[in-house]
């Protein structure tokens, strides 16, 4: 028999009870739907956090923040909370002191608007930095150059406009030298940042970087949070730089030896370990749902098999008498449940596509519908249609084709 | 006895001696059928009568190889099938024997074309033949205009006249009908008997089950059931 005839006979069912068999095989809708959404939500959010740790700080470089960026648990982000904020003069303690670091910079963040001649961005990441950031950052300046300690020393009115904000403007580099307003402030474009691109539909471009010491005077509130990053000199060990810095902050906070440390110190690798770790266990939960989902939409398909068989003994007792033999009735009726399951498998891939779709476009999370989820997604419906049409398929064959025809 | 149905002018179709079948009904055997001698030659037109329940229809399944006798030998075309597996069965179905049902049978999903294509598609025919042969028989039944309607579109006698081309469409040694004119109305049944008369003309061996002493009388032969035992048969 050819795979055309199997599949047109497996369809019987299909088209003889869509909704009946669609309903059945919802077991299996819902669980591959719950892998394809919980996947792309997870793996989005992982791969956002990931990149921009990634673009934030060097594989060799940490940072001393509140913060310990990525998933935690509650307990760890309730405590972190009662924590001092870093502040400029630790930045520049640092920097004054340490001398296993080759560099160390400070940066802090508000929100606003750039105004130039009419046309204006929204939104816009207002990025205070040490002039030494440029050394630490993995940001590059396409044109124009980086502020210099002069400018920091005297809060120049100077600033680096990331290329979102440009393009936003219509600023080209032959506009190095012309003003713009941030948030009412006028500034002097002295740079441009190169393209980072965008992390899951979010820009990391809508960003202008100025000096510290302008941001402080200017953008700056009580309770915003400095962030301090540290490159360790040539030679020196990541873990040795760490260390005197841990201990430098700890004098100056004036932390006994019985005290935790009230900050975090944050390095790429540790960043991502902690994420990789949210990431296993959110798949493991995963994993689980669409077990449980996928074992009852699997006995859900088992059932409408059996129902089909039932009802089609006569139907098996013709074929039987045409010459079907034992081995094609298996076929018919497995690749009935293969596909049922398979179908319910893709309006569950549909839905979840949808529902990925939905959250990134709805919420600020980055959600993105992974390749191996949509191929693991079929490929387990199938597998259920499978293992579960196993048995009713082979009750369908031991029938002695006499007695399905007196069937009634 | 006449002398063309002699053994050694014509082949035997059917070499059944001795058949057995019993059914378990809770504790009690039924003995469906109890020790049946049939031997057909090609070309026969044998019909089979008897009351309810004498076994009739369980003959004829023990002759068409939808079931196994529990004792007897049974040779289909000089071929031992009493021992046959499962496989080789389906085959002798699809080759040697061309079955009509009382209920007809259909496929209701299936067009009268499909329908009859599907002995030739169990038996490995290509498609482009197979199409051929299905339209072929169609027209010589005289469907060939509803070749392209589904069962629930065509009338008693029509879904009969196409369920006859299925089973004539591998050009079987063995034509088995179990009450071919049980669900038509006398009209209708009349000219689905000058149909298979037709058919026997043609040189096919035929053997049915009627109720009907108007249809039986048709035959060249008349094998009377009682019991699960031959009471009366014309033939020999
Ligand atoms: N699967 C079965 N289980 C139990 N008993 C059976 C089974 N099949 C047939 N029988 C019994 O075997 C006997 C013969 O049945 P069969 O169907 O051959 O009769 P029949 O002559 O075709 O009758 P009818 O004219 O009503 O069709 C009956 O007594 C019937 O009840
Ligand atoms: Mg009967």
């Amino acid at each position: 028999m050819r795979q055309g005839e199997i599949v047109s006979a497996a369809l019987g069912s299909l088209r003889s009870n869509p909704v009946r068999s669609l309903l059945t095989a919802f077991g299996v809708t819902v669980g591959v739907m719950a892998v394809v959404v919980l996947v792309g939500v997870v793996a989005g959010i992982g791969g956002f956090v990931q990149q921009q740790f990634e673009s934030m700080l060097s594989a060799t470089a940490f940072s001393i923040s509140r913060h310990n960026p990525g998933f935690h648990d509650v307990e760890s982000m309730t405590r972190s909370r009662s924590w001092p904020s870093l502040t400029y003069s630790e930045a520049e303690a640092l920097f004054e002191y340490m001398t296993t670091a080759r560099a160390v910079s400070w940066s802090a963040n508000a929100s606003g608007t750039v105004i130039r001649h009419g046309l204006s961005a929204g939104g816009v990441q207002i990025q205070g930095l040490s002039p030494s950031s440029e050394e630490v950052s993995g940001s590059e300046i396409t044109a124009g150059r980086f502020f210099n300690w002069a400018e920091d020393e005297a809060c120049s009115r100077v600033c680096i406009l990331g290329s979102g904000v440009a393009e936003a403007l219509l600023l080209t580099r032959d506009s190095l030298g012309t003003s713009v307003l941030i948030e009412g402030h006028r500034f002097t474009v002295i740079g441009l940042n190169k393209a980072a691109g965008s992390v899951m539909g979010r820009s990391l471009d809508d960003n202008v970087s100025v000096p510290f010491s302008t941001f402080r005077n200017l953008f700056s509130r009580p309770d915003t949070d400095v962030r301090i990053t540290v490159l360790p000199a040539e030679g020196v060990g990541m873990e040795t730089c760490r260390e005197e810095a841990v201990q430098l902050l700890r004098r100056l906070r004036g932390l006994t030896s019985e005290e935790d440390d009230n900050f975090y110190i944050v390095t790429q690798e540790s960043a991502l370990s902690s994420i990789n770790e949210l990431l296993s266990g959110v798949a493991a939960v995963t994993i689980g749902i669409a077990a449980i989902s996928l074992l009852v939409g699997g006995i859900g398909i088992m059932n409408i098999t059996l129902v089909s068989v039932s009802e089609r003994t006569t139907e098996i007792g013709t074929r039987r008498a045409l010459g079907a033999t034992r081995g094609n009735v298996v076929v018919q009726f497995l690749a009935e449940a293969v596909m049922v399951s398979t179908i319910g498998g893709l309006i569950g891939l549909l839905l979840g596509i949808l529902a990925v779709l939905g959250v990134s476009r709805l919420t600020p999370l980055p959600a993105a519908v992974s390749g191996w989820s949509v191929v693991a997604a079929l490929g387990f419906s199938g597998i259920v249609g499978l293992l579960f049409g196993v048995f009713p398929a082979w009750k369908a064959s031991r029938l002695v084709p006499m007695e399905a025809l007196r069937h009634e | 006895m006449l002398p063309q149905e002699t053994p050694g002018s014509r082949p035997l179709v059917v070499d059944a001696e001795n058949l057995g079948k019993s059914y378990r009904m809770g504790e009690v055997p039924v003995n469906a059928l109890a020790g049946v001698n049939l031997k057909l030659f090609q070309g026969e037109f044998a019909t089979v009568m008897g009351a309810s329940g004498s076994g009739k229809s369980t003959l004829l399944s023990i002759v068409g190889c939808l079931d196994r006798p529990d004792s007897g030998s049974y040779l289909l075309m000089g071929k031992r099938v009493d021992g046959m597996d499962d496989r080789d069965l389906a085959r002798v179905r699809n080759r040697n024997i061309g079955f009509i049902f009382q209920t007809f049978n259909l496929l209701p999903r299936a067009t009268s074309l499909q329908n009859v294509e599907l002995p030739l598609m169990y038996g490995g025919v290509p498609g482009k033949e197979r199409r051929q042969r299905a339209l072929a028989i169609l027209d010589r039944v005289g469907l060939a205009s509803r070749a392209h309607h589904r069962p629930s579109q065509l009338s008693g006698g029509e879904r009969q006249r196409v369920a006859i081309a299925r089973a004539l469409v591998t050009d079987p040694s063995l034509l088995l009908a179990d009450e071919p004119t049980g669900n038509l109305d006398s009209v209708t049944g009349r000219s689905i008997m000058d149909l298979i008369r037709q058919v026997h003309n043609e040189g096919n061996t035929i053997l049915l089950v009627t109720h009907d002493p108007l249809v039986a009388a048709m035959g060249s032969r008349m094998i009377r059931l009682g019991d699960g035992r031959v009471l009366e048969d014309t033939g020999s």
